[in-house]
């Protein structure tokens, strides 16, 4: 079984890609805690396209220039593996051939860690979207 | 609904109730052990789950089956030995803490994934 | 090597301690047991304990068998035996109550670690058991 937590809830694609339509102001991503930790740090700030014919939606990129799209996508992907090895070791559990109990319960809490830290940026990501849709024009 | 109800979920659930039908086999055996021509009784579901979860089929509940076993007897025919049921006992126990601790797991994984806030 | 041997190979220990101790207690019961001169007196019994795969695998211990004792006990002077020869002879068991009680320490103490063993690695496995749980 896998989770897919952007799919669950929001109804979105996985890949939230931002497009931020300013006004000449550059941005910086806030490298905050889960999402600097799960996502490696965010290194550089991008600059957005400023009044008089630069292009708009331009995204903000990391050092090794992936975009925050890529950094969620990788991480779901990693946590389909957490929790196909927690399930791996939880049938042995059940048919007796489990070789070390800690193997299981490690596994078992990484991937709850992981499902936790993706649904947490998940939510961020929504919430933010949503304020931003609420800004009057 | 996704998820819920897969074939790790059913593996468990199949575990527990051989686990605990053992349980119940072994407190019957250490009942009886003074019983001349009792014979101690095994159960088996472990091979049953293990060629279901092999062959793909969801694992079926309630699986285990209960035999006689055939080692050597008392002078009273018994042949239960204390020890190894004691054993035996001890080692169900953790088995089901253990298969209980894993559903937990999943169910705890699932209601993660589904929080909003 | 499953996740749980630990248990079963004390629970070999405790088999083969209680053993030792029943040839220890039937040794005890026999001690003046007599017999005529011309029989063999009561063997004393021994059990032979050896280890499974010894170094690897499954590990634990299990009764290789029983071995017993000279028969030829030490010969005694009872003329009012009814088993007695002409001279008044039987034969009573060479058993040494000293070595007897010193074994059936031994066996007690065996017997106890063992159980301590599997109390300990009862309580290890409901630890681990506990990983994660307040995550």
């Amino acid at each position: 079984m896998t989770v897919n937590p952007l799919a669950l809830t929001t109804g979105y694609g996985v890949g939230v890609s931002s497009g931020y339509r300013n006004n000449g102001v550059s941005n910086s991503i806030p490298a905050g805690d889960i999402s600097g930790m799960l996502l490696g740090g965010i290194s550089s700030t991008g600059t957005v396209g400023a009044v008089g014919g630069q292009p708009v939606g331009q995204v903000a990129r990391t050092a090794d220039g992936s975009t925050f799209a890529d950094l969620l996508t990788g991480s779901i992907g990693r946590l389909q593996g957490l929790q196909s090895t927690a399930d791996g070791y939880a049938k042995q559990a059940a048919t007796g051939d489990l070789q070390d109990v800690h193997d299981y319960m490690i596994a078992a809490s990484e991937a709850k860690l992981a499902t936790t830290a993706v649904v947490t940026l998940k939510n961020k990501a929504v919430e933010a979207f949503n304020d931003i849709m609420r800004m009057p024009v | 609904m996704i998820g819920i109800g897969d074939t790790t979920t059913a593996a468990l659930h199949a575990a527990l109730s051989g686990l605990a039908q053992r349980q119940r086999v072994s407190s019957d055996n250490i009942a009886n052990v003074n019983t001349p021509g009792f014979l101690a009784g095994r159960t088996d579901f472990e091979s049953n789950l293990r060629s279901e979860l092999s062959s793909g089929d969801t694992p079926v509940v309630g699986g285990g089956s209960v035999h006689r076993s055939l080692a050597a007897t008392r002078t009273d025919g018994n042949n239960v030995d204390l020890d190894s049921e004691t054993v035996i006992a001890t080692e169900t126990g953790l088995r089901y803490q253990l298969a209980l601790q894993a559903l937990n797991g999943k169910y705890d994984l699932l209601s993660a994934a589904m929080r909003t806030q | 090597m499953s996740a749980f041997d630990a248990l079963r190979i004390a629970g070999s220990g405790m088999t083969l301690h209680r053993k030792f101790l029943d040839a220890v207690s039937d040794n005890v019961a026999n001690i003046n047991t007599a017999a005529a001169p011309d029989q063999e007196a009561f063997k004393e019994r021994f059990i032979v304990a050896q280890a499974n795969d010894y170094g690897s695998g499954t590990g634990g211990v299990r009764v290789a068998g029983a071995a017993f004792g000279s028969g030829e006990g030490k010969l005694v002077y009872s003329p009012d035996n009814p088993l007695a020869d002409d001279e008044g002879y039987v034969r009573l068991p060479d058993i040494d109550l000293g070595t007897q009680m010193t074994n059936m320490l031994i066996a007690q103490r065996g017997y106890q670690a063992n159980i301590s063993a599997i109390s300990r690695a009862t309580d290890a496995y409901q630890a681990a058991l506990s990983l994660g749980k307040n995550l």
